[in-house]
């Protein structure tokens, strides 16, 4: 599944770089939340995410010629977020917030009546990880980084760092598959 | 990497994408540029571009009839790679890429290339010379051509860190065949350098990048890209004892 997925996302990266306004809105559609996460836990606030979304897809278009077949386009397009939300906040001479505890709060996007039960489960679940944990489990699954990758993000060894991501996503399990009861 | 819970990241992305942005007022800077890089050209055909075409046409018979008498005796044998390249192209749609270890790439590379080839590709964390970059990290992928069901690429992306001038990207892109791949095609229009191969440095998006094009024993298509610095006499000497003139 995941690797259908990466050759989706590929294939809709080069289909950019033939002008396919469509596969533009799809690859939107497919990466677009994960990439407003990782814009937002760089720049803090929801307003100067979004303005980085929109230069981001700015610049996969302007590099989607550049693309090769054999790298990973969800990488790719989330190493282009990052580095458009960094360049956004040393222009405006902000520092940056690189919250990832908060990394709940991503999906404040409307009242919680609307969210559904599972919703509420998983943000729960990831808001009771551990905090290193937590940023385990954002680099693998929003940044798409290699477990040496987020060694050297989190300056723990390889070793520690594949520790943290099992403990971290067997917490999500347990939690997502159990959900707490409601009281009363 | 070890692969993602399906059910996690299914949840995730879900959490992601509630709160995403109505996509018509993130992507107008995007749709625009689009727009902007593919105009609708107009041709006018004037008397003097019927000109150009004709002599054009006419060079190109006139390059069929000599070159048909002419290069077989001198073009190297199609079926032996290693040679000048055969100016046929492939299409990267029809390339299946496939991660290899160390080991089996080499393997594949001396297998084409004979055993007096060396792969030029640094093992990671190997010993470097005082103060310069070592191998952080090294990806090696195997390409087929689906279309003629062989092996036709192997390709090492290299990570160096720990240098002087910052990290450095490299991708060595080795043809297996005389063949080249398309988007590859603008490596052998290269200009030729003071070391004795086709090269060229530009900076691109913030970035000192060199492409060279390397034909030996073997062919390979290096791009080298550093933050702060051309990094091409270092790569050239160390991966392929290349010096300059």
């Amino acid at each position: 599944m995941e690797e259908v997925e990466r050759k989706r996302i590929n294939k809709l990266i080069r289909q950019i770089a033939s002008g396919n306004d469509a596969a533009l809105t799809e690859l939107y559609t497919a990466i677009g939340g994960r990439m407003l996460s990782v814009a937002l836990s760089i720049v803090g606030d929801r307003p100067c995410a979004e303005d980085v979304l929109q230069d981001a897809f700015l610049a996969i278009v302007k590099n989607a010629e550049k693309f090769r077949f054999y790298q990973n386009g969800y990488g790719w397009a989330c190493t282009i977020v990052r580095n458009t939300a960094i360049n956004y906040m040393k222009a405006r001479h902000r520092r940056r917030c690189d919250n990832i505890d908060d990394m709940v709060f991503l999906c404040d996007g409307g009242s919680l009546e609307e969210e559904s039960a599972t919703r509420v489960t998983v943000r729960e679940a990831v808001k009771k990880l551990d905090a290193k944990e937590r940023a385990a489990v954002y680099y693998k699954y929003y940044e798409d980084l290699t477990l040496r990758e987020i060694a050297d993000r989190l300056g723990i060894s390889k070793s520690q760092a594949d520790r943290l991501v099992r403990s971290g996503e067997e917490n999500l399990r347990v939690r997502i598959a159990s959900p707490p009861r409601e009281s009363g | 990497m070890q692969n993602k819970d399906p059910k996690i990241e299914y949840e995730l992305k879900s959490l992601s994408d509630r709160a995403l942005p109505d996509a018509d007022k993130i992507l107008s800077k995007a749709r625009a540029e689009m727009r902007r890089e593919k105009p609708a050209k107009k041709r006018v055909f004037t008397a003097g571009r019927f000109f150009v075409a004709a002599a054009a046409v006419a060079a190109v018979i006139l390059a069929i009839v000599l070159g048909s008498g002419i290069a077989g005796l001198f073009l190297p044998n199609k079926t032996q790679p290693g040679g000048a390249p055969s100016g046929i192209t492939y299409a990267a749609t029809d390339l299946y890429a496939r991660p290899v270890d160390y080991s089996d790439a080499e393997r594949l590379f001396v297998e084409t290339y004979g055993a007096d080839a060396v792969f030029p590709v640094p093992v990671p964390d190997g010993e470097t010379e005082e103060g310069n970059p070592a191998v952080a990290s090294l990806r090696l992928y195997v390409c087929k051509n689906t279309r003629i069901d062989r092996d036709v690429a192997i390709i090492a992306r290299l990570r160096f860190s720990g240098g002087e001038y910052g990290n450095d990207e490299l991708t060595m892109y080795f043809e297996l065949t005389n063949d080249t791949l398309e988007e590859n095609g603008f490596y052998l229009r290269l200009p030729s350098s003071e070391y004795g191969v086709a090269l060229k440095e530009s900076y691109e998006d913030g970035e000192y990048v060199t492409y060279a094009y390397i034909e030996n024993k073997y062919r390979c298509m290096l791009s080298v890209m550093n933050g702060n610095e051309y990094r091409t006499e270092y790569y050239l000497r160390t991966l392929f004892g290349i010096t300059a003139d």
